[in-house]
């Protein structure tokens, strides 16, 4: 197999680095064919994410790892003793790589889904590009039906692995769909922010902000289509709302049980407090009762560590999955080394039989010409089949090149151009 | 015929049925879409079988599969079966769906040991009336029991949340709110089937018989079994008790309600009939 690949990710540099190291994408043209000007590069794609930077190479022959640092730290303009670290790998272990990438499980965050958005559009970019050649198309049109597949049959992407969304995961828990749920915000700060963006991501239209300074409630409940409500917060507010999420930089409690009981005290329907504040907002003496639910930082914390526990116990499934897509696509490739050959001992079997057919034609009547083209052509086909099928257990079972080549040799014909190519092709794989 | 009818397809169907369960338990330890998507499709493939298996044993009897204690326990088992269908086609419930499939399949292994096969034709269980009097009330009494596990399944939730207990069975149940909502809507609709059930039983009283009643032990147990169900839906209605607590009412008037349904019906069957 031809594939080289050599990359960085998290694991290995810093965010500093790694945003460095980023390909703009304005620039992946000229990335690109600075690469391709390598004869010996039949096809490229480059992976370029905030977590990673890989190439994904479709060499003629193998490049030595000084060639591939190089070609990297000069693309990703990486200093000489930063070009040491770049991971390289080759052939099988390639195609293992980047089928556990698009499926999330060598992502920063397990089982993560945006990294299978950005196979997709590497590749994409890629093919617009013309870089690819077959054997790459294979590769990434598997990833990403690797990476589908991964999130399909098992749970891998499943439950929130940060605190907002385990908040915002918990509310959809709660009550379902936010689209008729009233909220109210208490606090204007970038918790709070990311927090109300996610759950107006789930619908919610209904808002109401209460702050310490009023012009920053202002101008949130104006990005929000929502109202300001007073500070503090009042009873009258608590009873509104159906959701109450608070994160405010206040030493002291804010939310009172006291006053929420005042508040719920006719209420039927459930009601949610997400407590995002260190230290508490709400009053560590409400507790979680019939309809009252009350959840805190920690709690979320606790959330979000299950939820990786779970996607850690469906990665032991994905990688079974990944396993047995990288068997697919090497016994892929080994059938298509022969290809050639097949197509090769086709064409001259078929010749040969044709030219016969013709050449006796003359012999026999209409009718037993008739049967002689059926019969020359399944003793044709009989030959080639077994003649294939031997071809192929000695490729794909014993990975055995030598009887290909045999084979080729065996059926070239003087006139034919084409064989040199096979041949050459295959010698390249015998020398591998 | 009778064979295939009475006994050949109930075996079947309760196979078919515990396949089902098998791939739902399976699902429920552990999220897979491409089989959820399948046992989806699975079970609108059981429910087909058991409607057709319903349709044949009417053909055979020309009458509603009402004629015994075991084809109504089948019957009822179609009708839970229904809805529980309905409701995957609405909302995603990995594991509530368990319920339903374990009480369809308990109901099926009653009817077969119970006997399906009706040795008599009950004068009073034939004609028109009959069977449209006993198939609203068990389309009712299936709903009841549907607003009792989705119930269960909101008190599930409910613990799940408040204990913080993160595990699988936090993310394979629908959403609190939604179950919640199916409850309220499977109890609304339960009350009205009862309701219209019980007052045509009456006007055809009052009517044919001029009066004189027909299952008058039967009757009053179903009339009491109203009033309960009318006192949660009320309760529902007005949202007295909070959805927790209504859940939980839910679950303990489902409860109720399947007792004393099985007793009237066992009562009336087994000679406890006026």
């Amino acid at each position: 197999m031809k594939l080289e690949l050599i990359g960085l990710n998290h694991t290995i540099f810093s965010a500093e680095i790694r945003g460095r190291a980023a390909i703009n994408p304005d620039h992946l043209s000229d990335v690109v064919n600075r690469i391709l000007e390598n004869e010996n590069v039949e096809g490229v794609v480059v992976l370029s994410t905030c977590n990673r930077v890989e190439l994904y190479l479709s060499p003629k022959l193998h490049s030595s790892e000084a060639e591939l640092r190089s070609l990297f730290a000069d693309v990703c303009h990486l200093t000489r003793e930063e070009s040491f670290e770049p991971y390289i790998m080759r052939d099988a272990e390639v195609t293992q790589h980047l089928l556990r990438v698009a499926s999330g499980l060598d992502s920063q965050f397990l089982g993560e889904v945006q990294i299978l958005t950005q196979v997709k559009q590497a590749y994409h970019t890629a093919l617009q590009l013309a870089c690819t050649n077959s054997i790459l198309n294979r590769l990434f049109l598997q990833a990403i039906e690797c990476g589908k597949l991964v999130r399909t049959r098992t749970g891998i992407s499943q439950g929130a692995v940060s605190v907002a969304y385990a908040a915002v995961d918990l509310a959809e828990r709660v009550f379902g769909k936010l689209t008729d749920r009233k909220v109210l915000l208490v606090g204007a700060g970038e918790t709070i922010q990311l927090a109300s963006k996610y759950i107006a991501e789930s619908g919610a239209t209904s808002w109401r902000v209460s702050n310490r300074t009023p012009e920053r409630a202002q101008l949130l409940a104006d990005a929000l289509g929502g109202e300001v409500a007073a500070w503090p917060v009042r009873e009258e507010d608590l009873a509104w709302a159906d959701l109450i999420v608070s994160a405010t930089n206040s030493p002291d409690v804010v939310i009172s049980a006291e006053s929420v009981k005042h508040a719920l005290a006719h209420r039927r329907e459930p009601v949610l407090f997400l407590d995002l504040a260190v230290p508490r907002d709400v009053d560590p003496a409400l507790q979680s009762a019939d309809d009252i639910y009350v959840y805190c930082v920690d709690d979320f914390r606790e959330m979000v560590e299950a939820n990786l526990k779970l996607r850690e116990r469906e990665a032991v499934r994905a990688a079974k999955l990944v396993d047995r897509e990288v068997e697919e696509f090497v016994t892929w490739y080994r059938e298509n080394r022969i290809a050639p050959t097949i197509q090769q001992l086709q064409l001259v079997l078929e010749a040969i039989r044709t030219t016969e057919v013709e050449n006796n034609a003359h012999r026999f009547t209409p009718e037993d010409r008739e049967q002689m083209e059926k019969f020359s052509r399944a003793m044709m086909k009989k030959v080639t089949s077994l003649i294939v099928a031997n071809l192929k257990r000695a490729s794909l079972d014993k990975n055995d090149l030598s009887v290909a080549r045999a084979v080729t040799m065996a059926f070239a014909r003087e006139d034919q151009t084409s064989v040199k190519e096979v041949l050459e092709k295959l010698d390249h794989e015998l020398s591998h | 015929m009778n064979l295939i009818v009475y006994l050949l397809l109930p075996a079947l169907l309760v196979l078919v049925y515990s396949g089902l369960l098998a791939m739902w338990l399976q699902l429920a330890g552990r999220p897979d879409q491409q089989l959820e998507r399948r046992a989806v499709r699975a079970g609108w493939a059981a429910l087909a079988l058991y409607a057709i298996w319903m349709a044949l044993v009417s053909l055979q009897q020309r009458q509603v599969p009402v004629l015994t204690v075991g084809q109504l326990l089948a019957f009822l088992g179609l009708l839970i079966w229904a809805d529980q269908t309905y409701v995957q086609h609405r909302i995603r419930q990995r594991l509530l769906v368990v319920l339903p499939l374990i009480t369809v399949i308990l109901l099926l292994l009653a009817a077969v040991v119970v006997g399906i096969h009706p040795n008599t034709h009950p004068k009073a269980m034939s004609g028109p009336w009959s069977a449209f009097h006993i198939t609203l009330s068990l389309a009712g009494v299936a709903m009841l029991l549907g607003s009792g596990v989705f119930g269960a399944g909101a008190m599930i939730l409910h613990r799940q949340i408040t204990h913080r207990a993160f595990g699988p069975l936090f993310g394979a149940l629908p959403p609190l709110g939604d179950m919640n909502r199916l409850r309220s809507f499977a109890l609304y609709v339960g009350w009205w089937m009862i309701t219209i059930s019980l007052a045509s039983s009456i006007v055809y009283m009052i009517i044919a018989n001029a009066g004189a009643p027909i299952f008058f032990a039967h009757l009053h147990v179903m009339f009491g079994l109203w009033l309960v169900i009318s006192v949660l839906t009320l309760s529902e209605k007005r949202n007295w008790l909070g959805q927790y607590r209504q859940a939980r009412m839910s679950v303990v008037l489902s409860a109720l309600i399947l007792l004393m349904v099985m007793a009237s019906v066992v009562q009336m069957f087994l000679g406890g009939r006026a």
